[in-house]
């Protein structure tokens, strides 16, 4: 084995640049692409148009409040515009404050305060709408409190004014805001109250990338079966097979302590939780990529059509195996697309990896059958 | 004339070339049209959930008061959070294993002593606990709940501020309490009819607006794209130095050998785009004109220009073969991205909608959606005809000195 | 010794090799000769025991080809028509490569010292830089690592300047008579056959060459 490090160090050095990048990739790529999503996700905003139909402190205080919401971009607009931009998709939707609007919560009326205008391209619409009945309904829920208290003092010889009531509500909200809410996730020790839910998974990219620059890398299989070098493996101390499994063994030293250091600096960086389990999928993971590439690189010849298919593969497995996009949509309708999904044991913390069990067969098969690869 | 007579001698070469390779074709014309056909999917069912399946929430009542049974009564039958959310009571126990067994998106706990603490004017957690399997239900389910506790923040001030004002109105204890639970359900189904505040206008008179025609002309435009990757890489042959030496003593420059694999990936691809076109309008119907399509198929060419000669000036730049799949692969993404065909370009941050609109991709996404499904008669062939000639001026540009510093 | 047993070779119905018995004693360099085709690659392939043989047995020193495959490889070195070496690594790190995953060790000076013995002294030269001489002899120089008993070379000197040829030729002479080998090589050239070979085997039963080989004066290896 010491001898097929060193010979192993051999090509190393000569393609030390190719190799380091190849290795470094999956780590950084993966970091940049965490900063640069989480960079356009703070920056994102829904697009809405308001519409004001009249010039009233409620009013302005309801526009303040949407327009302090950071999700939001508000665009002032008419409502001929508003119709026009919602359709033309340049507004997500559109709201009307209408006329009358801070008469009629005075009078304790709530209905139809607010007109809104939606498409079915309006993805956001729901969430919008929400907010913005909530604002409303802290205002129309204190003036109903005014009303209430008006009510109850109608046998009482001490009156309270509208003014009065809802400004004593506002400042018990703000001097009394009480409730809060967490949110973590299940088995994950800390809750916080902002936690960071983005639909990006640190290690579901990681893992696609890796899989990719494993891949690529693993490229050796095809150059070092080269037709004319066939015909010094005879002459060796090993076989071929037992030369390429024995590099392959090294390779995987070599994946699993790049990986180590990349848990260790995700750690840091991006606060990933560091495991002994974690670890161990993770070693379960490289060792099943490793394979994976290893029996893909026995299959071609040309290095061209190899690295095609590298792409190709890494493609579809990016998409079915949800590290890139969200597929809970797609899994519940479907939930046998798990099963096919390579990266699910990483993922999701499964012991019981199906994919690294079929390939490590293959393997064994290889090495005590399949004639057809040894010259 | 003469690089003419070159360029046609090797689309000759790669059409006998591909000729006996054929068996890959409907492999190249089928893989896009799959792998991008999910995605779409897969997008689409996360804007528009399965009504079938609504999302289940656990919530969990540990404070077993009045009020919050009252009030989780009320959600668990309401149909208030809209179909695709359906909420159940459960012990904490069985919201844990719920999450276990992935039955349940995320469950809410009204913690001991909720109420009295909210009445007392003690600060309390609503702690939500979300199901690592299902980030996406937890994130919407967060939404809701941030505007739920909104009300319910809003509801206990208005609370307080009666109990307040009832004792400045010399209301004795009982009395008080049992307004106060009064005003509490009373608050509690004056949230529930929240929805009132709004009266909502739909806006879907135009036909051609619809979701599905967007995303139509999306998956179109990426696998669009990716034909004219595929292909281009496909045609790429890996020649040797001594037989690259023998073309050049032909006076044949690499940049013709490119220009011919560029033609070739275009016709194809286009050839592939018209089949696909065909087949989402008879699904879809975008009801077009002649005019329309030969502006289509104008702003179609003046973008695979674009998109090719870019791919070759990265192929005429980077001599690795892995390093220049990867970074024709990344350009080929972003500009996806960026185009507005996988997610509408409204949505990002501002300073990256200004970026957006530099990009070829979008200009022609941008015009595409405006013809098709805003109707729009003028199209500003302009900027995409610049950035087409930029590109292949770069390339002959690039190559040529490439070809010079060699010799 | 090796001894060669009526041996035949065909693919299907066609027979390249039909019936051929001779041997080899140590210090004896044999030559091969035949136009294209008339089956001298695949004669060393089965010598090499990359090939199985359609009948007939063959033996060297005694270990029979049948059952000890892998211990004949130790004692066979084979050197290829083709070059096979890493084009991305000097000489030196070429040697060294095989030299680890041979079944012999050597170290550095005994490595350097193979290769200086025919004349390959550009040590640290990365071999894409080298002469085809040089690659040629450096080909050579690997399939020698492992001290075979038997060297089997497919066209050791094509193409290359008359220099090395030569240098080529007499280091292989030498091998022969200090080092007891045997050795049995294919040529087209007839003068490097003549002066190197003590025999030489004609294949295919061509009079063209029988003519040229008996008016060399060269003995005729009997089948």
């Amino acid at each position: 084995m010491i001898d097929i490090i060193k010979t192993r160090f051999i090509h190393w050095k000569k393609q030390r640049i190719s190799l380091l990048f190849w290795l470094l990739f999956p780590m950084i790529c993966t970091i940049f692409i965490i900063q640069l999503i989480t960079a356009i996700q703070e920056d994102s905003q829904i697009p809405v148009g308001i519409v004001m139909e009249e010039d009233t402190v409620l009013a302005n205080h309801l526009y303040a409040k949407i327009k302090n919401t950071p999700i939001l971009r508000v665009v002032n607009v008419t409502e001929t515009e508003a119709k026009q931009k919602v359709e033309s998709h340049e507004l997500d939707s559109a709201f009307v404050i209408q006329e009358d609007y801070e008469e009629n919560i005075k009078k304790g009326k709530r209905n139809w305060l607010i007109k809104s205008y939606s498409s079915n391209l309006s993805f956001a619409f729901t969430p919008v709408k929400e907010m913005i009945i909530s604002f409303v309904q802290e205002e129309t829920g204190r003036s109903k409190t005014a009303h209430t208290v008006h009510d109850l003092s109608t046998d009482s010889e001490i009156k309270f004014s509208w003014e009065e009531v809802t400004k004593k509500a506002k400042n018990i909200q703000v001097e009394e805001d009480l409730l809060l809410t967490t949110f973590s996730f299940a088995n994950t020790p800390n809750a916080s109250k902002d936690p960071n839910i983005t639909p990006v998974n640190t290690w579901g990219i990681w893992a696609v990338l890796s899989l990719l620059s494993t891949f690529l890398i693993f490229d050796w299989v095809i150059k070092e079966r080269k037709s004319v070098l066939l015909l010094r493996y005879p002459f060796i101390r090993f076989s071929i097979k037992s030369f390429l499994l024995r590099n392959l063994l090294l390779y995987t030293m070599l994946l699993f302590f790049v990986d180590i250091i990349t848990v260790i600096l995700f750690h840091y960086v991006l606060n990933e939780s560091l495991t002994l389990a974690g670890i161990g999928l993770l070693f379960m993971y490289r060792f099943m990529i490793n394979l994976g590439a290893f029996l893909s690189g026995l299959m071609f010849h040309r290095l061209m059509s190899y690295y095609g298919f590298s792409f190709i593969i890494t493609m579809f497995i990016s998409i079915l195996s949800g590290a890139t996009v969200p597929i809970d949509g797609l899994t519940n309708r479907f939930p046998w697309i798990v099963i096919y999904n390579p990266l699910y044991s990483f993922l999701e913390q499964e012991w019981f990896n199906p994919w690294l069990l079929l390939l490590l067969l293959v393997v064994i098969l290889w090495r005590i059958k399949g004639v057809k690869y040894n010259a | 004339m003469k690089t003419i007579k070159h360029i046609l001698l090797f689309i000759k070469n790669i059409v006998v070339q591909v000729k006996r390779k054929w068996i890959s074709l409907p492999l190249l014309f089928v893989f896009p049209i799959i792998a991008v056909g999910l995605v779409i999917t897969i997008i689409a069912s996360f804007f528009y959930p399965d009504e079938q399946q609504p999302i289940q929430i656990g919530i969990v009542d540990l404070d077993e008061s009045d009020e919050t049974q009252l009030v989780t009564d009320l959600i668990e039958e309401s149909s208030q959070l809209g179909s695709y959310i359906q909420v159940h009571k459960m012990k904490e126990k069985e919201a844990q294993e719920s999450i276990g067994n992935n039955e349940i998106s995320a469950y809410i706990i009204f913690p001991n002593k909720f109420t009295k603490s909210l009445y007392q004017g003690h600060p309390v957690e609503l702690p939500i606990v979300g199901n690592p399997k299902k980030q996406m239900d937890s994130l919407l389910i967060r939404e809701i709940i941030e505007s739920v506790s909104r009300h319910i923040r809003a509801s206990q001030a208005n609370i307080l501020t009666i109990n307040y004002f009832a004792k400045e109105l010399g209301m004795n204890d009982e009395q008080r309490n049992e307004l106060v639970f009064e005003q509490f359900k009373e608050f509690v189904f004056y949230t529930l009819g929240s929805n009132q505040i709004v009266n909502e206008r739909d806006i879907t008179n135009q036909a051609t607006t619809s979701p599905f025609h967007y995303f139509g002309m999306g998956f179109w435009f990426i696998c669009l794209s990716i034909w004219l990757f595929i292909i281009y890489n496909y045609l790429y042959t890996d020649s040797h130095l001594r037989m690259k030496q023998r073309v050049r003593l032909y006076g044949v420059t690499e940049l013709q050998q490119i220009i011919a694999r560029i033609i070739v990936s275009m016709i194809s691809s286009l050839l592939f785009c018209g089949i696909l076109f065909f087949s989402i309008d008879k699904l879809l119907d975008f009801e077009l004109s002649v005019p329309d399509y030969s502006k289509g198929i104008m702003l179609t060419v003046l973008y695979s220009i674009t998109l090719l000669g870019i791919l070759a000036i990265i192929e005429v730049v980077i001599v690795s073969n892995k390093l220049r799949l990867l970074a024709q692969s990344i350009v080929l993404l972003m500009s996806l991205v960026v185009s507005g065909a996988i997610i509408p370009v409204i949505y990002y941050p501002q300073w990256l909608q200004g970026l957006v609109t530099y990009s070829f991709t979008y200009e022609t996404f941008y015009w595409l959606i405006e013809m098709l499904l805003n109707n729009r008669i003028f199209i500003d062939f302009l900027p995409i005809s610049i950035m087409a000639s930029i590109a292949i001026s770069t390339l002959v540009g690039i190559s040529l000195w490439k070809e010079r510093v060699i010799d | 010794m090796l001894e060669v047993h009526s041996l035949s070779k065909s693919y299907g119905n066609k027979t390249i090799i039909q019936d051929i018995s001779f041997t080899v004693q140590p210090t004896e360099i044999v030559g091969l000769v035949g136009e294209n085709g008339a089956g001298k690659s695949t004669l060393l392939s089965i010598l090499a025991t990359l090939l199985k043989p359609t009948k007939g047995t063959i033996a060297l020193e005694n270990l029979n080809y049948l059952s000890h495959r892998k211990l004949l490889r130790e004692k066979i070195g084979f050197v290829p028509q083709d070059i096979a070496i890493w084009d991305n690594f000097t000489v030196e790190e070429n040697m060294i490569f095989f030299e680890k995953l041979s079944w012999k060790n050597k170290n550095n000076k005994e490595l350097r010292q193979l290769c200086l013995s025919m004349n390959l002294d550009k040590w640290k030269e990365p071999v894409k830089n080298l002469s085809g001489g040089m690659k040629r002899k450096l080909n050579l120089a690997i399939s020698l690592i492992h001290d075979p008993e038997l060297l089997l070379l497919d066209e050791p000197t094509a193409g290359i300047d008359l220099k090395s040829r030569k240098e080529i030729g007499s280091y292989l002479k030498s091998l022969a008579t200090e080092h007891e080998k045997m050795i049995i090589y294919t040529s087209h050239d007839m003068d490097e056959i003549t002066s190197i070979c003590d025999r030489v085997l004609c294949i295919g039963q061509d009079a063209f060459y029988q003519n040229l080989l008996e008016s060399s004066g060269k003995p005729l290896l009997a089948f």
